[in-house]
């Protein structure tokens, strides 16, 4: 009874040691910092084993590890001298006489009791070594222990995963085994002649993850986090192909709302944490304004307050993690840009121990995804249009006969044998290449990182190009065993082709418009619809003109940290960016849209540089079962951005610069020039304290001041605080060891963190003189001071739950209840203010939510299947308006109550089957009943006639809300024998969409129906032709001002959708065929994106990719130049 | 090292930070401003920054802003489009540019939006330097200070007219706009329509303000800014608005608007131009017009969007302008007199667009001085560098007639007609000839007044505003009949900015 018990102790004990060894080994090489000093003098008499060993820990610098009792339970009284003695002898003159032994893996000791002799029995001559190496599949593991099972024989892995067992011939099973990874066991045959080394790969075991994680200013164990994030290494980002961070963590994060609404390589995606909480700013200059609605992103420790997009400050091949932090308790530290949740990025950096590269190149195609929609074809569109100006000739015939009126409408009967596919002749399929290298290593002393990228990425649009080149280098020196430093240096350079496709709507030419003439010349001019609207070439421009942006970036990060006491270490990060972005749109005198000018360019070059320096005070102590921690530092911030830009015309054909050009090009507000420039600055003082009891119970707490130029002198700084705690039941006594829990945790956090406006001064009145008059400079008042702004500020609670079940299941829950206050916006003001519009606090929202993030293990076997799914819910409200509503540009009125994404529109009703009006739904107020009373009317004009106040604002009702109750993904990953498929899918429902090309494509207005191709009508839609008709869209006919054709709740569609986003078939090579190669990895893989979209039937777009309250950037696809379906090739090498 | 010497590194770190911190907290205070703008408070002290402002007033009659178009353009659109001097041609497109044409009068789609906000801007930025000047302290303030208050004047009279009935309906008592008249305003201050009574009271305040301040007078290019003249010459085309109906002409205001027109016509600095000069006057740079008394002036950067609506740029056929062209009634009485300098103005020309069999077109070619960009590009916008007349010198001749047609001086109002008339080589009117053409010296002033200030915001008003109606003897694109416009239509008048009622509840919707 007692034995096994023993047993299974001493496996435990075993494998708690080896936790805190990989805990330990993870962290110095996330820190870097710990140097080792190998001179050791003691002189001691008499003393305990304990005391000396803890002098040699002392003096030495490294880890120990063992059982205290193992040490207090040892009698035995030490006498050495030792002098400039390395560790190794001091270890062996201190235990060499006591039943116990140790061993050094890198840096740390492990003491343990010597084996018993008689477990020795096999006489040395008689072993044969059994080398061999451990890998995770890309690169070593070390510190792994093999351990023969029954036996007390074990080794450790080496920095590069080898290890070597001492073995007599015979059968052996050896276990694999490490905290963080799944064990291994395998049955090995020994024999005199074997030389074969054993290759063997882990896989992280997800349960356990022990990861050290990035969490604010310090790096954390996973059991110490209080807060709510989530964390992905590099590998968990594969998939998707994009050279955009965001893109890769869609369907996988959960709290994070992403919407990627178009094919075009340079378009970004916008996100949001956990529900908009805040305004977008709109209608501000772009060089001061960032789409503020994103999270702050952090690099390696600095704060890049600037940087909207993480891509466009570091390269995702670089990226070793990623965290997004999204409650108070990770975020307040952040202070005043916090509120959106923060990104915190690590990039790769070297580990000591012999050189590892890594080589991944993948090649594909990338098409358009037209979804449902589908364009008429000549016969359709003659045929259609036949019927609306029949239709229309009833309404108003201009004096013409019917045979007259459609003579002159329709176009000549001869054009029936021409079709052209305007897609074909547009779209391509466009390429994508992809290839980085990875170069790292080093020494105890030096190590170092090599990264270098190059991405390139054809939109399916013809002449829609992206392309990157990046470069990181990263290089660790330790000067001493105090002191160390840091020094990166990375650059990207990216370049970007807008499409010079040009002219009204080219996606929907009438079809029977054709490219060439009879002689194969491309025409300039395809005719003319007949309405007398001249259509050019849309490709003819092609081959002439070029509308690029380049981005230089250099980006420069210095850090020294100095170990001042064991306890208490200084750090100090500085960085410098700079950023050159010259865009540059040429128009050739060749082109058609460049001939009037006889060529024209305009240039725009914007210099960006900022400059961060952000130092710490560090501080963490362990007294018995209580570990205190405790974090200060202060930050200064400052950005200078400036641009110069300028116009010039009539230029020689191909010459590219502004001195050939003849004339100057008036094209900035009237004047060839433009430029403007800001400055801002900011400094933060901040502190963090930590406190934990025997690893169950943690707590926290944090404050930030921040100062800046953002608002007035009197109303500069801004104080956010978070408090949180953390209850680690699995490490209570009574659930030890539990084989059903296997971990269980309870967070708590609450806090502040803020938002600035973007713009700065906001407390005085301004004039910009961006204006003239007469041949003079003049002033005109554009900012109307607000004495009362303040900050945006995020107040968040989180309660949080992780479980872990049969080392198979983890669950993590979040709820959250985010209120936000005193929302930043820039407000149309009533007119007679004499200003445009103001910043103000206008209001506040809520955001509830709760995230769940489940991971499986389905199967183990050979055959095996995980599963990793999220889901978010998130329920948004406006709670106060201080004006009552608030007109928020595309989404028009929101209204208190409502969701911030809430679409208020008219109600349209359908269509009257007896004469094919439209009907819309006029609210008029009885005051009898006080209640609203339905009546239908057959213009829009005729909802609002006479209304004003309350009356009129009834009339826009809720359509639905444009962002998503709820949304996640799941990703499923099945493995056999080297094979690895995933599925990716993610997910987003209960949202409505506009959609923005209905009034075009799928037009009202017959003057539309005759400028441009129509698309069918599908999904149930059925235009109404005649009395009786059961139609869903109205009659059609010519200049119609009824307003079925403008915005109304028509035009809104449900959006819900499911996306196949990837699909990913790798295999692994065995490890027999490519070690022969040198190569540790050979993978090769094939990947899908964007496979399908499963929509309702009422969604008629292309794509229903959503859009978010006022971003400008993106409002949804619906039918336009959707996100494209991509097909890929792929190998990782590492050798 | 030894534990005190670590002490010391922790303190200097210490320090360090200190030092640090208050630099930047000074650095942040101090040395940071913004580099594009100025703020009121440094702008508004010194004559050079006040002439700034000032300059940025007149820019804010031709500028495009944060979203709004052109007030020039618009004020134009809801003026002259509501008279019977232009034919629609084709459909505008957007369509909102013939809401005001057809009198649709959309509150949604018509360009009153824009109007309204850009007026108040005009408003608000003319308040800030009245409130920052104190009066007489100095001939340059002074000018700027006069200069501020007849915008702020010209700005209330167009809007006065927009959106308020005439004066002479229900004496004056019914609701026009909100008269903001102080600098110091903030984000609760939401005032109510104020009479159309008081609107001009406060009108004729301002600009005899603005005559008495303005006594620097502008060098270089007069015509394009303020001056005493102008303050005076709208002040006669103020009186005349306010002069009643012929059935029951309020005399009193008559003699004010005479009084005024002689004032300007005493000056020098304007003359009727003869001949070539006239014929060309539209088309040569506004500052050197000796016409204009005050024209907005137009450049690259504030181009004048009027030849948009007025001549067609037929390279494809684009329906984006050109929608309109001289009305068959206008071309008419100006066809009466073959010798008539105006004639000019008009060109014929094809317009394959029109849906007729007769594609010719009587375009107006007025405005079209130096097109901003080049013909035959698909930027379509026909922008040119003509000004736009505010206040001509013949007006005042026109004014001083029809003010005294109506208090019943005959002779008088004859002669200054005719020497509008005879400049233009027509024929001049005599009570013989007007008798055979059954015409009162009224009507012929008022016909006279059709001619000389066509497609510069006269024509509905002279009919309205004298009680009489608009009509239009003749079909277009739009309609199959003609169109008669009463003056007591709810619809001569545009409908507040829906906008404009949802941000201030005070304010009352006109009649839809």
């Amino acid at each position: 009874m007692t034995k096994p018990n023993k047993n299974m102790n001493k496996i435990l004990d075993t494998l708690r040691v080896m936790k805190l060894i990989i805990c330990l080994l993870i962290i110095s090489f996330q820190a870097s910092a710990v140097a080792f000093s190998q001179s050791i003098s003691l002189s001691e008499k008499n003393a305990s084993i304990e005391s000396v060993i803890k002098k040699i820990e002392k003096q030495s610098g490294y880890s120990f590890f063992y059982k205290v009792d193992l040490l207090r339970s040892n009698p035995a009284k030490i006498n050495l001298s030792l002098k400039n003695a390395t560790v190794d002898q001091a270890l062996q003159q201190t235990l060499g006489s006591q039943p116990l032994t140790y061993v050094i893996v890198n840096r740390t000791v492990i003491i343990k009791p010597r084996p018993a002799v008689g477990e020795r029995n096999d006489s040395p001559e008689a072993k044969k070594p059994v080398r061999g190496r451990v890998t995770d599949g890309k690169g070593p593991l070390p510190g792994i222990s093999v351990k023969i099972d029954g036996t007390n024989i074990v080794a450790i892995t080496d920095a590069n995963g080898y290890f070597t067992l001492n073995l007599t011939p015979g059968t052996y099973r050896i276990i694999f085994s490490s905290v963080g990874y799944e064990s291994k066991r395998i049955e090995k045959v020994v024999t005199e002649a074997d030389d074969s080394e054993i290759n063997i790969v882990l896989n992280v075991a997800m349960m356990q993850l022990q990861e050290a994680v990035v969490v604010g200013y310090s790096t954390k164990k996973a059991s110490e986090i209080t807060g709510s994030l989530q964390t992905f290494t590099a590998k968990q980002l594969e998939g998707v192909t994009s050279n955009n961070l965001v893109s890769l963590l869609k369907g996988k994060v959960a709290g994070m709302y992403i919407t990627e609404p178009s094919g075009d390589p340079n378009n970004r995606a916008s996100f949001v944490v956990r529900g908009q909480g805040t305004l977008p700013i709109t209608g501000s200059t772009t060089l001061r304004v960032s789409n503020n609605l994103n999270p702050l992103i952090v690099v390696d420790g600095i704060i890049y307050s600037d940087v909207a997009y993480p891509s466009d400050i570091v390269s995702s091949t670089d990226i070793e993690s990623i965290s997004l932090l999204k409650d108070a308790a990770s975020t307040a530290i952040y202070g005043s840009r916090a509120s959106q949740g923060v990104l915190v990025i690590t990039t790769k950096k070297g580990v000591a121990g012999s050189m590892k590269l890594d080589i991944n190149s993948s090649f594909g195609v990338s098409k358009r995804y037209m979804g449902k929609i589908e364009f008429m074809n000549t016969q359709e569109l003659y045929d259609y249009q036949r019927k609306m100006l029949l239709n229309s000739f009833k309404l108003a015939n201009e004096g013409l006969t019917e045979d007259a009126y459609l003579t002159k409408y329709l176009p000549a009967a001869s054009v029936l044998g021409t079709y052209t596919d305007w897609n074909d002749k547009l779209y391509r399929d466009a390429l994508i290449k992809t290839v980085d290298v990875g170069l790292s290593g080093g020494t105890e002393k030096t190590r170092y990182y090599f990264g270098a990228n190059r991405y390139d990425e054809q939109g399916p649009l013809k002449g829609n190009d992206l392309s990157r080149n990046s470069f990181k280098l990263n290089l660790d020196h330790n000067i001493t065993s105090k002191l160390s430093l840091n020094a990166t240096i990375s650059t990207i350079f990216d370049t970007g082709n807008k499409s010079p496709i040009s002219g009204s709507n080219p996606l929907n030419l009438l079809p029977w418009f054709t490219l060439d003439s009879d002689n194969g010349i491309p025409k300039k001019s395809l005719g003319t619809d007949a309405l007398g609207r001249a259509y050019e070439n849309p490709v003819y421009d092609l081959p002439f003109n070029s509308n690029i942006t380049k981005t230089q970036q250099v980006l420069g990060v210095f850090s020294a940290k100095y170990k001042l006491f064991d306890w208490l270490t200084l750090s100090s990060n500085n960085s410098y960016n700079t950023t050159f972005i010259n865009t540059e749109a040429y128009e050739d005198r060749l082109s058609l849209t460049g001939l009037a000018d006889k060529g024209r360019l305009s240039q725009r070059k914007t210099s960006l540089n900022s400059f961060m320096t952000s130092n710490l005070i560090n501080a963490r102590k362990q007294f018995g079962l209580h570990t205190v921690g405790a974090l200060g530092g202060f930050e200064y911030n400052k950005n200078n951005s400036e641009f110069n830009a300028l116009g010039v015309k009539n230029m020689p054909t191909g010459v590219k610069v502004p001195s050939a050009a003849a004339e100057v090009w008036n094209t900035f507000s009237g004047k060839s020039f433009a430029g403007e420039r800001y400055v801002r600055a900011s400094y933060s003082l901040f502190s963090e304290g930590s406190y934990s009891y025997d690893d169950r119970y943690f707590a926290n707490a944090s404050y930030r001041m921040d100062y800046s130029t953002n608002f007035g002198i009197d109303k500069r700084d801004g104080h956010f605080y978070s408090v949180s705690g953390a209850w680690l039941a699995t490490n209570e006594q009574f659930l030890r060891g539990n084989k059903y829990l296997t971990n269980l945790k309870l967070r708590a956090s609450y806090g502040t963190s803020g938002k600035v406006a973007g713009e700065d001064f906001l407390t005085e009145s301004f004039y910009n003189f961006n204006y003239q008059y007469g041949g003079d400079p003049a002033g005109i008042i554009n900012q109307l001071g607000n004495r009362q702004i303040t900050w945006e500020r995020a107040y968040v609670g989180n309660l949080g739950i992780d479980i872990g079940l049969f080392n198979r299941v983890t669950l993590s829950a979040d709820f959250y209840r985010k209120r936000n206050t005193d929302l930043l916006q820039k407000v149309a003001t009533a007119s007679v203010l004499g200003v445009p519009s103001q910043y103000q606090n206008i209001g506040a929202m809520l955001n509830k939510g709760v995230e769940l993030v489940l991971s499986t293990r389905n199967l183990t076997g050979k055959f095996t299947w995980e599963t990793g799914f999220n889901l978010t819910f998130n329920k948004n409200k406006i709670t106060k308006l201080y004006n009552g509503t608030l007109t928020n540009g595309y989404f028009g009125i929101i209204k208190e109550g409502d969701d911030i994404g809430a679409a208020r529109t008219v109600k349209w009703m359908g269509v009257n089957p007896d004469n094919g009006k439209p009907q819309f739904e006029r609210l008029e107020f009885n005051a009898a009943t006080n209640s609203y009373v339905s009546k239908i009317v057959n213009t829009l004009d005729e909802v609002t006639a006479g209304l004003s106040g309350d009356a009129l604002s009834a009339q826009y009702q809720v359509a639905g809300t444009a962002t998503p109750k709820y949304y996640g993904g799941m990703v499923n990953t099945f493995g056999y024998q080297g094979f690895e498929l995933s599925v990716l899918l993610n997910f987003a429902a209960d949202y409505v969409l506009y959609n923005n090309s209905r009034a075009t494509f799928f037009a009202s207005d017959g003057n539309n129906v005759l400028r441009n191709n129509q698309i069918k009508p599908a999904g149930g839609q059925v235009i109404w032709e005649k009395a009786g008709d059961k139609a869903t869209e109205p009659m059609i006919y010519r200049g119609r001002l009824d307003g079925a054709d403008q915005s109304t709740s028509r035009f809104w569609e449900d959006a819900s959708h499911i996306r196949v986003r990837n699909v990913r078939l790798s295999y692994s090579l065995p490890a027999k065929l490519i070690n022969k190669a040198k190569l540790n990895r050979a993978n090769i893989y094939l990947s899908g994106d964007n496979l399908f979209i499963f929509t309702k039937d009422s969604f008629n777009g292309v794509d229903p990719e959503g859009t978010l309250a006022g971003d400008t950037n993106n409002y949804g696809v619906s039918a336009g130049y959707g996100a494209s379906r991509k097909y890929l090739l792929g190998l990782q090498l590492t050798f | 090292m030894k534990q005190t010497m670590k002490k010391h590194i922790l303190s200097a770190y210490i320090c360090f930070a200190a030092i640090v911190l208050f630099g930047c907290k000074k650095s942040i205070d101090e040395n940071i401003r913004p580099f594009n703008d100025k703020s009121d408070k440094e702008l508004l002290v010194t004559l050079d920054g006040l002439a700034l402002a000032t300059n940025g007033n007149y820019a804010l009659l031709v500028t495009n802003s944060a979203g709004d178009t052109q007030y020039a353009m618009n004020w134009y659109n809801l003026a002259e489009l509501k008279g019977n001097n232009l034919l629609s041609v084709v459909q505008a497109y957007p369509q909102t540019r013939n809401d005001a044409y057809i009198f649709n009068n959309s509150p949604s789609q018509s360009p009153t939006a824009s109007f309204w906000r850009m007026s108040y801007r005009i408003v608000f930025g003319a308040n800030k330097i009245i409130d920052a000047v104190t009066d007489g302290q100095g001939p340059g303030y002074d000018q700027l200070k006069g200069e501020n208050y007849f915008l702020r004047a010209l700005a209330y009279f167009n809007m006065v007219r927009v959106y308020g009935r005439p004066y002479y309906d229900g004496n004056a008592s019914a609701l026009a706009v909100p008269l903001s008249l102080n600098s110091l305003v903030d984000k609760d201050y939401k005032p109510k329509r104020n009479t159309v009574k008081e609107v001009y009271a406060q009108i004729i305040a301002d600009l005899e303000k603005a005559a008495t301040l303005m006594n620097q007078p502008r060098t270089g290019n007069p015509n394009n800014y303020a001056s005493k003249e102008a303050a005076w010459a709208l002040l006669s085309r103020v009186y005349l608005y306010m002069g009643g109906t012929p059935a029951a002409p309020v005399n009193e205001y008559n003699a004010k608007a005479v009084e005024y027109a002689d004032k300007v016509i005493a000056s020098p600095k304007y003359t009727l131009l003869q001949g070539a000069d006239y014929s060309k006057s539209f088309a040569v740079d506004s500052k050197t017009n000796k016409e204009y008394i005050f024209a907005f002036r137009h450049d690259d950067a504030n181009g004048n969007y009027i030849n948009e609506f007025l001549t067609p740029r037929d390279v494809f056929g684009n329906p984006n302008q050109g929608e309109y062209a001289a009305s068959p009634d206008y071309m008419a009485i100006l066809n009466q007199n073959p010798t008539d300098l105006r004639k000019n103005f008009i060109t014929v020309e094809n317009d394959k667009r029109i849906t007729l069999a007769d594609k010719s077109r009587n375009s107006v070619n007025k405005f079209n001085y130096q097109q901003i960009a080049p013909v035959g590009g698909f930027d379509f916008s026909a922008r040119t560098r003509s000004g736009t007349p505010y206040l001509r010198i013949s007006e005042m001749y026109l004014n001083k007639a029809e003010a005294l047609a109506k208090s019943g001086n005959n002779t008088d109002a004859l002669i200054a007609l005719n020497l509008v008339r005879t400049r233009a080589t027509a024929t001049a009117w005599t009570t013989v000839n007007l008798a055979a053409a059954n015409m009162t010296v009224f009507q012929a002033v008022l016909n006279e007044r059709r001619l000389e200030l066509a497609w510069e915001g006269h024509d509905s008003y002279d009919n309205f505003r004298n009680g009489l109606p608009m009509i239009r003897n003749y079909t277009d694109y739009s309609t199959n009949v003609p169109l008669t416009i009463q003056p007591n239509d709810k619809r001569i008048i545009s409908p507040l900015p829906p906008v404009e009622i949802q941000l201030n509840p005070n304010l009352d919707q006109n009649p839809l």
